[in-house]
């Protein structure tokens, strides 16, 4: 704010809306007649002047705090119409960010594929045994974007029909995925993030790793066509390592009702240790998208057309992994 | 339409929601003659209600539909009820059945029922928006949404094969008001509130007196076809509770399902049967798409899902201070005529002494 013109002049702005041309006073920025603005330029504060000194933070911090679980308390706050929790969300981000930015160190290529705005879909692979893959391409378009985007990632409705997951998984911006949410959300203009291989690719054995398990039914063409959405083909690679799944207990997991209960070589074994993913390095890679918008056909057609695309995004896929990977040295180094 | 008289048929007039209504309509001049039925006498008399305390089993309906030119019949007796009740569903749903035919013999032109989105049913598998044409899956455990459900599949079993009368039905998400009893408002009228352990999910509400400007926009247009009906915007059932300052109890699912089970065989009603409200709302989302009712209907909610529950807590806040109703209680209407009859009052006054100031003047006796 200071240029040099108005060193030791009031900074302060008069009633008509000009620079006030009077002498600051001393150790301020402002005049006696627009003090006043000084402090509504440094925000509300009780405490006298800026909070710079480390005490003065941290009661800042607490106040902030303790003022953000009383309007949690009482109700006060706002939840979007997919049961998105925006204010929790940014404040569970950090967590997100660490795990983003110092834990798996995602690399991210081909960003700009995504459209600034408008309706789009990502299409991704699914691995991992527990959906990481889906929150740090989540994460990865919110920090590497030009625009950061909300993505709408679609997650396996069992989730939802289980206690605690379902909730929490909604609060934080999952949607529950079925053809009828993301129509809705495309017809919204949403980015939605969907992963066609579900169960059969987060669960795949540890020795199928980076082989493209079946893409559904094509479900997620059929959307893309009736919506006219463009499709962006989204390889992930590195996720596949961090929970090594070599055996299932089934017994167990038909008991709970769950698809399958892993074998790692560190769960069960380590107990709840071994439920901490490894620090892989990651990869992820959008491609250039497919539009689906400019293409004209017969209601007759749709049938072929849909395992047509479905083919395409599943094969560019496979093929940007494997140039990922024939690049990688190390799992864990990259 | 303008100027044109129509004919209008009510019935359950001595239940709330008809009781609500009836006012509404006998305001609008188009409406008459206004026809209701019930088989209760109405706690207070109306206006200018034709009220016949019948059921709807009455042979003579069909004549007095005819007679009457009535074209219009609004159907909103229905009769709560958590445990199995023949009585119950042989007025809610047999009765009904009764009027289709009736409507149908006497060729009634158009029908409005009031439903509930519960009738979708709970389900983990749900859209999170479930549009008006979805399966009614229901629920097996309260009766009430087990009759309606029932009620609903006739009516569209019956509209498949008679094209008249035109069916338009209203589904309504939670209710929530100050002068209506439902379900979910006796769920969350407690301190303590029993959840689901690690269920939260988003409930949509409706004021009650958008209900009822629902429901005369209905009777005034002429859709025909299913609507959901929600005020905008949804709430988790964690945010519901602490707006209203409850303590949620949560306890694990299996439990409440298990314990209606295992109690009510010793003639007491199960945990979950004293709490009004099914095990499966409390886990799943029941949402209605309310697109069809912005578009079609031409229908805004005036209060959000939000604003809804505010008020309603609010109301449960103040109930406990205000003076019992049963021994002050004054009559709206009658504050009305109260204020008609002092306006005419003032009006015969004043021309009174108009005339004796006109004969002052001619007399002379001014100065």
């Amino acid at each position: 704010m200071t240029s040099k013109g108005f060193e030791g002049k009031c900074q302060g702005v008069t009633a008509k809306g000009a620079q006030c041309k009077n002498k600051a006073l001393e150790g301020h920025d402002y005049c006696a007649l627009h003090i006043d603005q000084e402090e509504a330029a440094s925000g509300p504060d009780l405490f006298a002047g800026n909070a710079e000194t480390p005490s003065e933070q941290c009661i800042e911090a607490f106040k902030e705090a303790m003022e953000f679980i009383r309007r949690r308390r009482a109700g006060d706050y706002e939840i979007d119409a997919w049961g998105r929790d925006d204010e929790l969300t940014q404040r569970l981000m950090f967590i997100g960010r660490f795990i983003y930015k110092y834990y798996w160190r995602v690399t991210v290529t081909g960003v700009e594929n995504i459209p600034a705005e408008g309706r789009c879909l990502l299409v991704a692979n699914h691995s991992g045994v527990l959906p990481y893959d889906g929150a740090m391409t989540v994460l990865a378009v919110q920090e590497e974007h030009p625009q950061p985007r909300l993505v709408r990632a679609l997650v396996l409705s069992l989730v939802f029909k289980l206690p605690v997951t379902g909730p929490l998984l909604l609060r934080l911006g999952g949607v529950q995925a079925s053809p009828e949410n993301a129509e809705r959300l495309l017809e919204q203009d949403e980015l939605v993030l969907v992963f066609p291989e579900g169960i059969k690719g987060i669960g795949k054995p540890f020795s199928k790793r980076y082989q493209l398990a079946r893409f559904g039914r094509g479900g997620f063409t059929r959307t893309a066509l009736k919506t006219k959405s463009p499709i962006v083909p989204v390889s992930i690679v590195g996720a596949e390592e961090i929970h090594p799944k070599i055996g299932n207990i089934k017994p167990l997991a038909s008991l709970i009702g769950i698809p399958y209960v892993p074998l790692t070589p560190t769960f069960p074994w380590l107990g709840p240790l071994g439920l901490i993913p490894l620090p892989t390095k990651w990869h992820i890679h959008f491609d250039a998208p497919i539009r689906l918008q400019d293409l004209d056909h017969r209601p007759s057609e749709e049938p072929l057309l849909v395992s047509k695309v479905s083919n395409q995004v599943r094969d560019t896929i496979q093929r940007s992994i494997y140039d990922i990977l024939k690049k990688r040295r190390s799992v864990f180094f990259g | 339409m303008a100027g044109k008289k129509r004919s209008v048929l009510i019935t359950g007039v001595s239940h709330s929601w008809g009781r609500n209504l009836v006012p509404l309509l006998e305001q609008d001049p188009e409406f008459d003659p206004i026809i209701g039925i019930d088989f209760e006498k109405p706690k207070k008399p109306f206006k200018r209600l034709e009220f016949f305390q019948v059921d709807l089993h009455t042979p003579l309906l069909a004549e007095l539909l005819q007679v009457a030119r009535v074209d219009t019949v609004c159907h909103l007796l229905f009769l709560d009820s958590y445990t199995s009740n023949e009585e119950h569903f042989d007025q809610n749903v047999m009765g009904t059945m009764d009027l289709l035919a009736a409507c149908s013999a006497a060729e009634t032109k158009r029908l409005i029922i009031k439903s509930s989105t519960k009738v979708y049913g709970a389900q983990a598998s749900n859209p999170n928006y479930i549009s008006e044409d979805a399966d009614l899956k229901g629920q097996h455990q309260h009766r009430y949404i087990q009759d309606r459900v029932e009620l609903e599949k006739m009516v569209r079993r019956f509209s498949r094969s008679n094209p008249i009368p035109e069916i338009a039905v209203l589904r309504f998400a939670n209710i929530l008001g100050r002068t209506v009893d439902t379900p979910v408002m006796r769920y969350l009228d407690s301190n303590i509130v029993p959840t689901c352990l690690g269920h939260d999910p988003l409930f949509q509400f409706t004021h009650e007196q958008d209900v009822l400007a629902a429901l005369y926009q209905a009777i005034k247009s002429d859709v025909t076809g299913a609507f959901n009906i929600s005020g905008d915007g949804v709430l988790p059932l964690s945010q519901i509770l602490r707006i209203g300052g409850k303590v949620p109890l949560p306890l694990p699912s299996p439990l409440m399902r298990a314990s209606s089970m295992i109690l009510r065989p010793g003639g007491r009603q199960g945990l979950t049967d004293s709490i009004p409200i099914e095990t499966d709302y409390i886990m799943y989302n029941c949402l209605g798409d309310t697109a069809r009712m912005k578009k079609v209907l031409k229908f805004k909610p005036h209060f959000s899902s939000k604003e809804t529950v505010k008020e309603f807590f609010e109301h449960l806040r103040i109930r406990k201070y205000l003076p019992s109703r049963n021994k002050i209680q004054s009559d709206p209407q009658s504050s009305e005529r109260m204020q008609a009859w002092i306006q005419a009052r003032q009006r015969a006054s004043n021309y009174l002494s108009n005339l004796i100031e006109d004969f002052n003047k001619e007399e002379g006796y001014d100065q």
